[in-house]
């Protein structure tokens, strides 16, 4: 049984209404290259072009990067190195706006003959739209699709769960486009040759249940079900998602994963798992991407993201274009009405800290937070009262406690044994820790230094 | 470059720390403080200040030896003082008080590292200790007023078999003991407030109180004085949840409170001493490394682990 916490949800703030605002496009974008975990694309286009929206203006590089595309009209004003909010630096090309909006009269129109493509078009298609995972982690679409297909798959588990707090993105898009979205699975289950498919939501989100179910009854899709989990955390991340629905336990598939492949990162490993027991697993946000990309013809270069947190004047979800740049986005949200204690990307358990707005929208950027000093400061740190309430509450059912106490002593060793690699990141042992110990930051600590190869320093 | 402070998430954290989870330890302390000065009067007063007075200067010294800044607001040395006096009997010479306060803070706590970072209680340590140093004084006890014996229960019992004390008298304190351990109810006001606040759960003094009073039962000794008599009580309530000797997993706490049960009672059993509760919680608590690897959760179903 996994033990879980009440977070405050803070989500109708920017609920309200449940619609995805378009914003006014920007001046300028700076789209990074890098938008896949550990590849780069190569720019197709040289400083002095012009670009439309939707252009490509990026190669994918191999196999494991994607195409990266204009999110804006006007001419390419430099290609240059830039630091990278995930992977530290990345070569990034600035558009300056003709204030046109140029498009190309095909994207959003629907694509002749789509329902025919093959499997190979279909994964193509993905690698040429810069389709990605739209989670932090970046994992291109066309490669988690193959590593999915060497196995026989049986369900596809469609993830709306938004187990943040602030985080409403993928409910304002559930909302204003359910049809889209179960189209969106149906490419993917038929692409898988999954038998059925699995909307995970958390009931927080009655009316996106119950708007699916009516959806999925009119459709007479018999293989689609809604499955409705409590808003508690971490129950809504995967592993104890895939425990609590399905009672998969992909703990021991992760460590083993770990130890064939010390490389492999957490998604990598997880895709993996999941595909051993036949479940594939996707994040909506991506459902709809495909959608988009195979049926309107349309590549990944905006996404829906929520802006909120206490310090946002005016919280709300909006459809951001790839590079559109984090101040201008607030700017948008007529700024802050106090300084915030941190910004984030992603959600408070999970997210990340922005230390200045310069950095650009990602394809993994699905939220922008504003939180207030007295909610993240972070109190003084003591030494641990061996309270056990970090071994209580790990979804993951390791020793968090032991594993910390050896990774600052740098005995990687001996944390490997005490399951490091079972890790999923959700953040609980620091959350509940009355010492406040950095114990999440120390497990990453213990697992990038394991994955480096290193034993005991 | 890892930066440990500010790297990553999360960014909330749950509404309680070390420190004010220590303050509330010490209020729940209150109500038996409170009885013991009822019941020793002066004599309560004069050792509970010497033995913090020991401590505090204890925790000076220690620190000015390791070049540390003295901290007497984390309450950890007050906490640890008051449940040390409390233990012990209100004759105590005030002079072996002030040692044990002393060298309980110096030796049994800031030599192994600091708070939490000790292998045992430093209380259980700094009252062995004393044991065996003053075998005599320790288990001399002053009685409360109006006591139905002058003789501690247990002993009483080990004697001839019989005890003269009621179950009322033995609730609320009218018998023979160290000044903090003889009033149940007292001590179940403490609990109470540590069940409520979340620093502790029923579970671990119900099982040890349980598994002692069942072995004690077993060998003829009453049930109701293994559970009211003695400072089984108020060990299993302060001393045994509480603390760095205490395993991490759920189940090995269990086993743990099961070891230290059947300690204490053997001890009791077959030892000179006719309360083994110190004992058994001070072996058990030493084997809490090895409960830690025992428990460690079977998670690789399959694949051998480097240390098993």
């Amino acid at each position: 049984m996994v033990k879980t916490i009440s977070l405050e949800g803070k989500k109708e703030s920017s609920l309200n209404p449940w619609t995805i605002k378009r914003l006014k496009y920007p001046a300028r974008v700076s789209i990074p290259l890098r938008q896949t975990l550990d590849h780069s694309s190569i720019p197709c286009v040289k400083i002095g072009d012009h670009v439309r929206v939707g252009q490509k203006i990026a190669e994918p590089d191999d196999v494991h990067s994607v195409a990266v595309h204009a999110s804006l009209s006007g001419k390419i004003k430099g290609i240059e190195t830039k630091p990278h909010l995930l992977f530290g630096s990345s070569v990034c090309i600035d558009i300056e706006s003709d204030e046109k909006i140029e498009k190309f009269d095909f994207i959003g129109s629907e694509r002749p003959g789509w329902s025919a493509f093959s499997e190979a078009e279909i994964l193509q298609q993905f690698q040429n739209d810069g389709l990605v995972e739209m989670d932090e982690d970046l994992f291109a679409l066309h490669q988690k699709i193959n590593i999915i297909k060497e196995t026989d798959i049986h369900t596809l588990v469609i993830d709306i769960c938004e187990a943040e707090p602030y985080v409403t993105a993928d409910h304002a898009l559930a909302m204003s486009h359910p049809v889209e979205i179960l189209k969106g699975a149906e490419i993917l289950r038929k692409l898988i040759n999954a038998e059925k498919v699995v909307f995970v939501v958390q009931d927080d989100k009655f009316e996106v249940s119950e708007l699916l179910k009516s959806k999925i009854y009119f459709l007479k899709w018999s293989n689609y079900k809604v499955h409705t989990i409590p808003t508690k955390y971490p129950l809504g991340l995967l592993v104890p998602m895939m425990k609590s629905v399905f009672n998969e336990n992909l703990i021991p598939s992760l460590i083993s994963l770990s130890r064939k492949n010390p490389q492999d990162s957490l998604p990598i490993r997880q895709t993996k798992a999941l595909a051993e027991k036949g479940y594939a697993h996707h994040f909506m946000a991506t459902v709809f991407a495909v959608y988009e990309s195979i049926v309107m013809q349309k590549p990944l270069y905006e996404r829906a993201m929520t802006l909120s947190g206490e310090c946002v004047i005016e919280p709300k979800n909006v459809w951001a274009p790839l590079g559109y740049l984090f101040k201008d986005i607030i700017k948008e949200a007529k700024g802050f009405m106090r300084e915030p204690g941190e910004i984030l990307m992603g959600g408070p358990m999970q997210g990340r800290k922005v230390s200045h707005l310069d950095f650009p929208v990602l394809k993994a950027t699905k939220s922008l937070l504003g939180l207030p000093k007295e909610l993240t400061q972070k109190k003084a740190e003591e030494a641990c009262n061996h309270c056990g309430d970090c071994v209580d509450y790990c979804p993951a059912e390791i020793s968090p406690v032991m594993i910390t106490l050896a990774a600052e002593k740098k005995l990687f060793k001996e944390a490997r044994d005490w399951g490091v690699e079972a890790c999923i990141e959700c953040g609980l042992c620091t959350y509940v820790c009355p010492a406040n110990r950095p114990m999440a930051n120390l497990l990453k600590f213990a697992k990038q230094n394991l994955r480096q190869g290193k034993k005991n320093v | 470059m890892f930066d440990l402070k500010t790297a990553s998430s999360p960014f909330l954290h749950v509404k309680k720390d070390v420190v004010s989870m220590t303050w509330l330890k010490i209020m729940a302390l209150l109500p038996v403080i409170f009885l013991a000065v009822y019941f020793f009067r002066f004599s309560a007063i004069e050792r509970l200040t010497v033995v913090l007075v020991g401590a505090f200067l204890g925790e000076i010294f220690s620190r000015f030896l390791s070049a540390k800044k003295t901290n007497f607001l984390s309450g950890e040395a007050l906490w640890e003082g008051l449940l040390l006096a409390l233990l012990l009997p209100a004759s105590l010479p005030l002079s072996i008080c002030f040692t044990g306060g002393f060298l309980m803070i110096l030796f049994f706590r800031e030599f192994y590292g600091g708070p939490s970072q000790n292998i045992t209680s430093p209380v259980l340590a700094a009252l062995l200790f004393l044991i065996v140093s003053f075998p005599i004084l320790i288990f001399d006890f002053t009685s409360p007023h109006e006591v139905a014996s002058e003789l501690h229960p247990y002993l009483q019992w080990k004697i001839d078999g019989t005890y003269v004390e009621s179950l009322g008298q033995l609730f609320i304190g009218w018998q023979a003991g160290s000044m903090g351990t003889i009033s149940i109810l007292a001590c179940l006001l403490g609990g109470s407030l540590l069940l409520i606040k979340k620093i502790m759960t029923w579970e671990m003094p119900f099982i040890y109180l349980g598994i002692y009073s069942l072995v004690n039962f077993l060998w003829g000794f009453p049930f109701e004085l293994s559970l009211f008599g003695g400072n089984a009580f108020f060990l299993a309530v302060f001393i045994l949840p509480m603390g760095s000797h205490v395993p991490h997993e759920r189940r090995a706490r269990r086993f743990y409170c099961i070891i230290a049960a059947v300690l204490s009672s053997l001890i009791q059993r077959y030892s000179f001493y006719y309360d083994g509760n110190v004992f058994g919680m001070m072996i058990a608590s030493c084997l809490t490394p090895w409960l830690n690897r025992l428990y460690r959760r079977k998670i690789e179903e399959g694949i051998p682990c480097a240390s098993n």
